[in-house]
């Protein structure tokens, strides 16, 4: 089994448009919206849901109000300002808690239990392009690395069980926990750039990290014509570092036109459709 | 006063927003806390004058005292300690590991669990100029391979002097580190675009806004004066239009209000917020 993720850094290059161009020439895949804070691959892809769970990815502090003396103990252990007073009693804010448990341990009238934490639902769909696995985590939650574990994890499952042979990978932006989850496991990492300033600059901080994992990085230049100079200096930093450039993606209005009749630009764009293809023979070829 | 600026999907234009509106402001501070991706620096071009390290405490355990008893492994609600009895070690996983303290708490033996600091990633603070007017500079930076930006934002939420205006260009998402960034703001600026990915996005960082009881407006970049229906109920700050020229400047790591049309909006945008 063999999986792609697809990432980028800085956020809005266009990791989920490439995602379900590629969807529509990887065969036999299972789709996976790591993406689990905005999660936006359904909005192409129109799944319809089989099973939908809850998820439980964190544990928070409760305190018992007729036990709480409010000596503060808690609060003054508490290294996330977790624990606030309010006249005579100690209050948690679960935004904040992580769910330590050392409160409960120092408090000397028992009064705090850990409980466990919904942090969002997970979903298995199917798409005309195969099953999706994807999620949606709650409002503020945190532990969203845990949730896109858990995603990930699914998609295994269910690749294993019906002998499918790739799982296709749409990740969140940034380099903090949900894209160290998205990455695990992973054989190839595809990062979405464009030749701004800021692409280049978190270009290079994504793949130091992919780098870090020793998975196989390939980058895609989207965009390429809005700077053509920085396109430029984006290959030849990829050469220096042996990367290769699967794609350049013009500035192509039908691309933008498909995302606004929420479609795939892969059937909407011929120019889309040859690079998609194009991209896929270079992938495959390093499977 | 802090205005943060924050939006569900990453790319709409936060750092774009937030770094013009801070240079029209005289002696506002901008303050970056996409600490695992900061862009402000790029198009702020800051000097920056001190770096300050962001230390956080983490477990060291000398094997030689260590007795092995596992407690706190038992403790770690993170999965970040294991012992391996047989070979009288104790492994560590630095990436796990939230910084709570709980496992120098439970150690019963002393002097076998310290906690000794550990380099999670730096704060810079600095000046920033555009033309007569001058604004204080502060972003972080995360280390690549740190799991957890939060630790880092709070820090920075700590240098915060309430008798100027801030603005926080946050990180993308809904998650912690997003609701970290709006927590203290005073009033929350939205930033998003007319496709059917910025909407979505944006109806699940209003949910945020909303259950931190803050108030908020949206703006519009990349606007093509299309009517959106989902925006009609909206406070609407200002209209971004989408135009190449803007697209250019930023990809230079240019400001906005470096254009004169540019200029123009983000000097009513300051208007409309009343600064």
């Amino acid at each position: 089994m063999k999986e792609i993720v697809v990432i980028s850094g800085k956020g809005g290059t266009g990791k989920t448009i490439i995602t379900s161009c590629l969807s529509c020439v990887i065969p036999n895949k299972i789709i996976v919206d790591a993406d689990v804070d905005a999660a936006d691959m359904f909005i192409l892809l129109n799944p319809r849901i089989l099973q939908q769970e809850e998820f439980v990815g964190a544990q928070s502090a409760v305190i018992d109000e007729e036990k709480c003396t409010g000596c503060g103990l808690c609060e003054k252990y508490c290294r996330f300002d977790a624990i606030y007073k309010r006249g005579d009693k100690c209050f948690i804010n679960p935004m904040k808690c992580e769910g330590c448990n050392l409160c409960s341990l120092v408090c000397p009238e028992k009064a705090i239990t850990i409980v466990d934490e919904i942090i969002g639902k997970w979903f298995v769909s199917n798409t005309k392009h195969g099953k999706m696995i994807h999620a949606r985590l709650n409002p503020g939650a945190e532990n969203s690395g845990n949730l896109v574990a858990k995603v990930k994890k699914k998609a295994h499952t269910i690749a294993e069980e019906k002998n499918i042979p790739y799982i296709l990978v749409d990740g969140p932006p940034g380099i903090g926990c949900p894209v160290i989850s998205s990455l695990s496991g992973a054989q190839i990492a595809i990062v979405v750039t464009e030749p701004t300033i800021s692409g280049v600059h978190d270009l290079k901080r994504v793949c130091q990290l992919s780098d870090n994992f020793g998975i196989k990085t390939s980058v895609i230049i989207n965009k390429c014509d809005i700077n053509k100079e920085t396109s430029e200096k984006i290959k030849s930093w990829c050469k220096q570092n042996k990367i290769e450039v699967l794609a350049e993606i013009p500035f192509i209005e039908c691309i933008d036109e498909a995302l606004m009749n929420r479609k795939i630009a892969y059937y909407f764009c011929p120019v889309m459709k040859e690079i998609t293809d194009r991209m896929w023979k270079k992938i495959n070829a390093t499977l | 006063m802090i205005i943060t600026v924050a939006s569900g999907k990453g790319g709409t234009g936060k750092t774009a927003v937030a770094t013009s509106l801070s240079l029209l402001i005289p002696h506002s501070v901008y303050m970056d806390t996409d600490v695992e991706e900061p862009n402000g620096h790029l198009l702020l071009h800051p000097q920056i004058s001190e770096i300050e390290e962001c230390l956080f405490p983490v477990p060291s355990i000398d094997e030689n005292i260590c007795t092995f008893c596992g407690l706190c492994v038992k403790h770690c609600a993170f999965h970040a300690l294991t012992i391996l009895k047989e070979q009288k070690k104790v492994m560590y996983f630095p990436e796990l590991c939230r910084s709570c303290g709980t496992c120098s708490y439970v150690c019963p033996i002393k002097g076998a669990l310290k906690e000794v600091s550990k380099k999670r990633g730096i704060i810079r603070k600095g000046k920033a100029f555009f033309k007569e007017n001058e604004i204080d500079f502060i972003d972080g930076i995360m280390n690549i391979g740190e799991p957890s930006p939060t630790p880092i934002i709070k820090q920075i939420k700590k240098l915060i002097k309430k008798d100027k205006i801030a603005i926080v260009d946050a990180p993308p998402g809904t998650g912690c580190p997003m609701v970290e960034s709006i927590e203290m703001a005073d009033f929350v600026v939205l930033v998003t675009e007319p496709t059917p990915f910025g909407i979505n996005d944006l109806k699940l960082a209003i949910e945020v806004v909303k259950q931190l009881k803050k108030d908020f407006g949206v703006i519009i970049n990349k606007d093509r004066g299309e009517t959106v229906q989902e925006f009609s109920s909206l406070p609407i700050l200002l209209k971004i239009p989408f135009k190449k020229q803007f697209a250019y400047l930023y990809s230079q790591g240019k400001v906005l209000i470096e254009d004169k049309e540019g200029e123009e909006l983000f000097l009513s945008l300051k208007k409309r917020l009343g600064i």
